[in-house]
């Protein structure tokens, strides 16, 4: 290279004072909000009474049958996670390529499933299968003389996670499913195959790395549950990392370098397996898959023939279980204020409503903080994406590949595992976050990273570069294009995410419940419905169920129509 | 009215140079083209100029500003005061026509009504009046391309950048823009600078060409100059010289070895040459003795005006347009294929390349 290296001009000169400004601003937030919590986790699995040392990860295995937990939580992870992607990819197979009826309501399903907070199908499940006083299980026990059905085990836990854990599988694949090009199938049709060799043969190998990373994130999101383990598992001692964790967090003094030993093994498991995920979907992308690219032909319907009727059936069941049957148990639940003898309609009543919201000291207060809570998550999310994903796709900053990692990689990181990491960091820092909304925000919008950098990041990558060259043509500088042009394009993206984050803010329960310091300070309802249920008060953990759906409902509602507007 | 100068432009990408020490001047009150094939480099220039790339080094001056040098951008894009007419349009989505073309003298701070009176100017311009109101999305691509334009001159810029800016219309509208472009260009008087690929584009708009190849220009000049004295072999294939044989001169003569004699009155050369012609200037007749190459019909084509042959002559094969006033040669006629003397390209060998 003969290129002459006159004054290659000041850093800044180049890539400009506002971009620059911007890089260090999002790397100091990711820096807070996603990396010194997992340093902080290290150091502490690594302390011991006076120094440090590997003593801790010894003291798990010989005391706390770590092995057993272990073993627990990769029979419940595996478990749950292929019992997704089977229920998962065989309604997304039935959605997107085939002609059965009432595909609307089945998409609605799984997308009710994947909103609803898995808690509430928990405690549905409580109030039917518990061993001996489910409610199913009464009524066989009176009419055959036995109870069949425990809930509260291992496989009432996978059974249960794998009823909304579904939906996250339905909705990946079913989206690799829409974009694939219809051509591939019809050409087989037209070879002579029958629409299940074709689905088989063709459909699901070409969607196989969607199917690949799907169930792979199942499982490390499966590692992190702890409102399904909670309710099923500790009552019947069937421990896993999540209520372990919580055991140690709660024991008396609290075992917090135990706790995090055991994040660090968790987290190390489930890098290796990313790594595993990224590697495969990088070689097929390189050898095989190209071919998906490109604009697709819609594939005519692939016909169901005597299948149709079963396949609404099984669609129709799964819904029961999933939806229907839960909310529908949580509503008379929490009409229900006669817990002993019948179950007549006249218990029924709205007392449990009353109590929660009109007796209960801090139900406003309470309300109010998981609004707030939500707000400055999605304040901290949408800032921090929206820069990350700007810096990733319109600088050419140096460092800005590791700036995407930092807000990447908590994806790889089970939900437990980082809160142990943020209690860590914070509970003795000088900073006095501990136990504040701040905190409880900040660590919710660590873990809604990832899916807000991927969604904008994608927005922005599909705004052509030409828009914006456009406006800088025509006088406008960085600031009035990024203003005027850059989000205004992106505002559909950035609603979406604002609605998936807010949603999944209102729901989340491992947060506030971890690193909330229990004070009514920094209480959230979902924390509230998991105290009163700890304290078998079921009437009133439901229906303050229902009045966080209803508050739910309330927002996402006109949301939704504004989406509806945008299009 | 300003010119540009662009002095030993190089843009490197990697390894790879892809403009390749370049330099020309565009007069102030003309359309310049960038002609070539698809990766030669023009579309960088192009956005060199705009500030949309920085360079790796050389010179550019717009008027008497030096808005590039010494590997550093001087004047940022958004103070080059440009207009540029993008391939894929990019009119914003989100805002109507009206605002679309007000945008450039909304950012240098136009009072309400000489803005509104602006708009109103340049969508006149283009022809796209009472269409202020509409959404880009309830516009054809012809009436897309005028928005741009109608946008890229509104404030009028010192230079307007016209990037491949007919290559997203169908056959007939682009005929219909190539004249509206000049037309505006005569009415503004604004410098354009335009890429294209298209030959009969290039020569259709422009008042100078930069013929372009790998990262170089090899020649500049008027549409005629071009067309008519190219200078070397690779500007007279570009330029519609699809026959190219390895020919020898001799006396005045240039002959195919085995083939014949392809033409007479010729003496500009000796020796190996190259014989570059395009179809048109190639006669067909039957075969004689004396001049012209001996071949056999392998394929016809009735386009109307012309019949357009593919003759096989020994190992090559030729393409001749020939008037169909003559009728149509059954496939398998044999026949002699010779250029009249003025129409040959002839280049040395050496030369070539």
């Amino acid at each position: 290279m003969s290129a002459p290296s006159t004054a290659r001009g000041g850093f800044l000169a180049r890539h400009g004072i506002g971009p620059v400004a911007l890089a260090i601003l999002a790397g100091l937030a990711i820096m807070i909000l996603t990396v010194w919590p997992m340093i902080w986790l290290v150091i502490g699995s690594l302390t011991e009474k006076d120094g440090y040392g590997f003593g801790r990860y010894a003291e798990l295995v010989e005391r706390f049958s770590f092995i057993d937990v272990l073993a627990n939580s990769w029979i419940f992870a595996v478990g749950t996670a292929l019992s997704a992607m089977v229920i998962g990819v065989g309604l997304a197979v039935l959605v997107a390529r085939t002609d059965m009826p009432f595909k609307r309501a089945a998409r609605l399903l799984a997308v009710l499933a994947f909103v609803s907070p898995p808690w509430l199908t928990a405690m549905a499940y409580v109030y039917l299968a518990s061993p001996n006083a489910g409610y199913i299980n009464e009524i066989l026990h009176a009419i055959a003389g036995v109870k069949p059905f425990d809930v509260q085990s291992m496989a009432g836990m996978i059974f249960v996670s794998a009823l909304f854990l579904f939906s996250f599988v339905f909705l990946t694949v079913e989206g690799a499913l829409a974009s694939l090009d219809g051509s591939f199938e019809e050409a087989a049709r037209v070879s002579g195959a029958s629409p299940l060799h074709v689905i088989t043969t063709v459909t699901l190998p070409l969607v196989t790395p969607a199917i690949v990373s799907a169930t792979v994130f199942s499982l490390i999101i499966s590692w992190g549950l702890f409102a399904v383990p909670a309710i099923l598992g500790l009552p019947s001692r069937v421990y896993v990392f999540a209520t372990q964790l919580y055991l140690f967090l709660n024991a008396f003094p609290p075992r917090l370098e135990l706790a995090a030993a055991m994040g660090v093994v968790f987290v190390l498991t489930a890098l290796v397996l990313g790594v595993l995920v990224w590697a495969f979907r990088r070689r097929s992308a390189l050898n095989r898959f190209q071919v998906i690219a490109g604009k697709g032909v819609k594939a005519a319907a692939l016909p169901l023939g005597p299948w149709k009727w079963p396949a609404v059936g099984a669609v129709a069941l799964l819904g029961l279980l999933a939806t229907v049957g839960p909310y529908t148990v949580i509503l008379w639940m929490s009409l229900k204020t006669n817990w002993f003898g019948g179950g007549g309609l006249s218990d029924l009543s709205l007392a449990n409503f009353h109590y929660v919201i009109f007796e209960y000291f801090a139900f406003w207060k309470i309300t109010g903080n998981t609004l707030k809570v939500a707000l400055m998550e999605v304040a901290i999310v949408l800032t921090v994406a929206t820069a990350v994903s700007w810096i990733a796709r319109r600088t050419r900053l140096p460092g800005r590949g590791i700036l995407v990692g930092g807000a990447y990689y908590t994806v790889l990181v089970p939900s437990v595992a980082f809160l142990a990491a943020v209690l860590w960091a914070w509970i003795g820092s000088p900073v006095g976050l501990y136990g504040t909304l701040l905190l409880v925000a900040m660590t919710q919008a660590a873990r809604s990273l990832p899916i807000a950098t991927r969604n904008i990041g994608d927005g922005i990558g599909q705004i052509d570069p030409a828009l914006e060259e456009a406006g800088s043509i025509c006088g406008a500088g960085r600031g009035r294009v990024a203003a005027t042009i850059t989000l205004p394009l992106l505002r559909p993206v950035l609603l979406a995410a604002f609605t998936l984050v807010f949603l999944s803010a209102l729901r989340d329960l491992n947060t506030p419940l971890f690193v909330g310091g229990g004070t009514t300070e920094s209480l959230t309802l979902s924390v509230l419905i998991f105290q009163l249920w700890s304290e078998t008060r079921m009437g009133e953990a439901t229906a303050l169920t229902i009045v966080l759906l209803l508050i739910t409902l309330a927002i996402f509602i006109p949301l939704s129509r504004s989406f509806r507007n945008l299009r | 009215m300003r010119g540009v100068e662009v002095r030993d432009l190089v843009k490197s990408f990697g390894a790879v140079r892809a403009v390749d020490g370049v330099s020309f001047s565009v007069p102030a009150g003309g359309i310049t083209t960038m002609l070539g094939p698809s990766g030669c480099g023009k579309t960088t220039i192009l956005r060199c100029i705009a500030g949309l790339e920085t360079a790796t080094s050389g010179e550019i001056a717009i008027g008497d500003r030096t808005v590039f040098s010494g590997g550093v951008s001087r004047v940022p894009v958004e103070r080059r005061n440009l207009g540029m007419v993008f391939q894929s349009y990019a009119i914003w989505p989100h805002m109507t026509i009206a605002d679309n073309v007000a945008y450039g003298l909304r950012v240098r701070g136009w009072s309400r009504a000489e803005k509104d009176k602006r708009v109103r100017e340049a969508l006149a311009l283009v022809r796209l009046s009472g269409f202020e109101a509409r959404l880009p999305g309830q516009l054809s691509g012809g009436q897309m391309q005028r928005v741009v334009l109608a946008r890229a001159i509104a404030y009028d810029p010192e230079i307007l950048l016209l990037d491949e800016p007919l290559a997203n219309l169908d056959a007939h509208l682009r005929e219909e823009m190539r004249q509206e472009l000049k037309r505006i260009q005569r009415e503004t008087g604004t410098t354009m600078i335009a890429v294209t690929h298209d030959q009969s584009e290039a020569l259709a708009i422009s008042d100078q060409i930069l013929v372009m190849s790998m990262g170089q220009i090899l020649q500049a000049g008027t549409p005629a100059e071009i067309w008519q004295r190219p200078a070397g072999a690779e500007v007279a294939r570009f330029l519609g010289g699809v026959n190219d044989l390895e020919a020898i001169a001799v006396d005045d003569r240039i002959e195919v070895p085995e083939l014949g004699i392809l033409t007479t009155g010729v003496a500009a050369t000796r020796g190996r040459c190259r014989a570059i012609f395009r179809p048109a200037d190639a006669r067909i007749a039957a075969p004689a003795m004396g001049e012209g190459l001996a071949g056999k019909v392998v394929l016809s084509q009735f386009l109307g005006q012309t019949v357009q042959y593919l003759v096989r002559c020994g190992g090559q094969e030729i393409i001749v347009d020939a008037p169909a006033s003559g009728g149509v040669l059954a496939d398998g006629t044999a026949v002699s294929v010779s250029v009249a003397s003025g129409a040959l390209m002839v280049f040395p060998e050496s030369a070539a390349a």
